[in-house]
């Protein structure tokens, strides 16, 4: 999993290169900070100020329409990419702010990994060449050896090679639900990105599938920061060291998963857990 | 209820069904080697083709294509891609108002703008006169395709670091190449028959020419030319042309149906 250090693709306009720096666990790797996200004039969140640590997984629950799935965009600037979308603040990916201007937001994504709520992989290629498809846009072109190296890496990390390494070369959209979202994670995994943002990656599997999701999310956190979106709240417990609370825009209380779920210090996250509302 | 229905089902067939077998009985005796290989000759001469025509619309197909396409083609993505922009929602609404343009007022566009300034017909001019009758049809195809691309296999893609031109290029028209192939092969199929827009351009022409800067022969021109003549030679030929030129639609047609199927087989949707 040793790619070169991340180069301005050819195709993308020159920005300075973000350097792959490597916090230990528990060192902040991704600090938002008062960042407010719009639809045109509309906040979707406001004034979020949080530190997703290196190595863990920090959970995002709320109930819909709270704005934990723009805040999870904003994390990778895919937010402004919907039209009239814009945020303001500050997100720090090792500490440089991803939002100063002169940052190019796609040298930004391939440092940030995402995966979907449904799965998204490409139906034109196949399983291979979606692993492989990030990798095109990350500076060194490698060649074919080595991609199906970093291929086989991607999907062995996923637990998708077994099932999977002797039909590479077929159409990805013959794969199940629960096995094309492990491709997708296969995919944002080979380029080794610093960070994961997964939004609601589960809520369109099967229990098996999101098991298999969840066990890898598990698994992922030993060399990599990651954030999920979840409706789950027995899923943000299992597989989450930090849990964050939104409520209408607002990020009500973040504290460690077993904190939060047991004593939490806000009435309205208590109210959530427990039930009363969403 | 259902009987009236069904009844109408089949008389929407009724004219298909009637023109071609009309049209064998009449073209099929005509049809010969010769036809495909011989040149137009006087009457009574025998052993006369439309060799100039059938490559006469080759070319004209050929050359409307090449404006056509990476025009019609841009337009589409741009449509889709801008869909509520001021310059989206007028090109949008010109394109629908072209697509239903009498082809014979495309043809006088065509006339205007290059047999005048250059003083001649050609097949230059007959070429723009179809592909300004294509680029709304592609665009609005193109458009449609692209906008059933999901919006999340974009943002995958753009999550990975792709430039919104790469996304564009590689995963969005990609994914909906076959919805796009199949409205290029429609609207090739729809100016391949088109007589109206050629009669002052391209002209027609008794000769063989493949330059495009001088008059060219087309099948639907030789069959106009022929069909409203008096001699029953003529008549045949025309007969054999229509034939030839439906032919051509059809496997046309066929081949689109074809390409709506993924390149993985059907059901490779979602």
């Amino acid at each position: 999993m040793s790619l070169p250090a991340l180069q301005p693709a050819p195709d993308s306009a020159p920005a300075p290169a973000i350097e792959r720096r490597s916090p230990a666990r528990g060192r902040p790797r991704l600090q938002a900070d008062n960042l407010t996200a719009y639809f045109g004039t509309t906040p979707a969140i406001r004034e979020v100020s949080v530190d997703l640590r290196d190595r863990e997984v920090t959970a995002v629950i709320g109930p819909s329409g709270c704005g934990k799935s723009t805040f999870l965009r904003c994390l990778n600037r895919l937010h402004e990419t919907v039209p009239l979308a814009r945020a303001d603040g500050r997100v720090l990916l090792d500490g440089r702010n991803i939002y100063a201007s002169g940052v190019n937001p796609i040298e930004v994504r391939k440092h940030i990994g995402m995966v979907f709520q449904r799965p998204t992989p490409f139906p034109t290629m196949t399983i291979r060449d979606n692993v492989a498809a990030g990798l095109r846009v990350v500076g060194k072109s490698l060649n074919r050896a080595d991609t199906d190296d970093v291929v086989e890496r991607a999907l062995t990390r996923t637990a998708l090679w077994d099932e999977v390494k002797d039909r590479l070369k077929t159409s990805a959209v013959a794969l199940s639900g629960g096995q094309q979202q492990r491709l997708c994670i296969a995919r944002a995994l080979a380029t080794d990105p610093e960070v994961l943002l997964l939004d609601e990656p589960t809520a369109s599997l099967d229990p098996l599938s999101a098991q298999k999701v969840e066990e890898l999310v598990y698994e992922l956190r030993k060399d990599m920061t990651l954030v999920i979106v979840t409706h789950n709240m027995q899923q943000a417990a299992r597989v989450s060291d930090v849990t964050a609370f939104f409520l209408l825009g607002e990020l009500v209380e973040v504290a460690p998963t077993k904190t939060l779920f047991t004593t939490p210090t806000d009435q309205r996250t208590e109210a959530y857990i427990t039930g009363r509302f969403g | 209820m259902g009987g009236v229905v069904a009844l109408a089902a089949i008389i929407t067939t009724l004219p298909l069904l009637f023109i071609l077998f009309h049209l064998a009985r009449e073209g099929l005796g005509a049809l010969s080697v010769d036809f495909f290989t011989k040149m137009p000759k006087p009457v009574g001469e025998g052993h006369s083709g439309l060799a100039n025509a059938i490559v006469g619309t080759l070319i004209l197909i050929a050359v409307a294509c090449g404006i056509g396409l990476p025009i019609g083609i841009g337009a589409g993505l741009y449509l889709a891609d801008f869909r509520g922009s001021r310059l989206a929602t007028s090109v949008r609404f010109l394109a629908d108002v072209l697509n239903g343009m009498p082809s014979i007022v495309v043809g006088i566009f065509a006339w205007q703008f290059l047999v005048r300034p250059l003083g001649h017909f050609s097949a230059l001019a007959g070429a723009v006169a179809l592909a300004a009758m294509m680029i709304p049809m592609i665009t609005r195809t193109t458009e449609e395709m692209v906008n059933l691309v999901p919006i999340p296999l974009r943002e995958a893609a753009l999550a990975l670091g792709y430039s919104r031109a790469r996304t564009a290029l590689t995963v969005v028209l990609r994914t909906a190449t076959a919805g796009i192939v199949t409205g290029v092969l429609v609207a090739v199929a729809r100016i391949a028959g088109e007589t109206a827009p050629l009669l002052f351009t391209a002209f027609g022409n008794q000769f063989w020419s493949v330059r495009l800067d001088q008059p060219t022969a087309a099948l639907p021109l030789q069959i106009y030319a022929y069909a409203i003549s008096p001699y029953d030679e003529w008549h045949r030929l025309a007969w054999a042309g229509a034939l030839v030129l439906i032919a051509v639609v059809f496997v046309i047609s066929v081949a689109a149906r074809f390409a709506t199927r993924s390149r993985f087989g059907a059901g490779a949707g979602d």
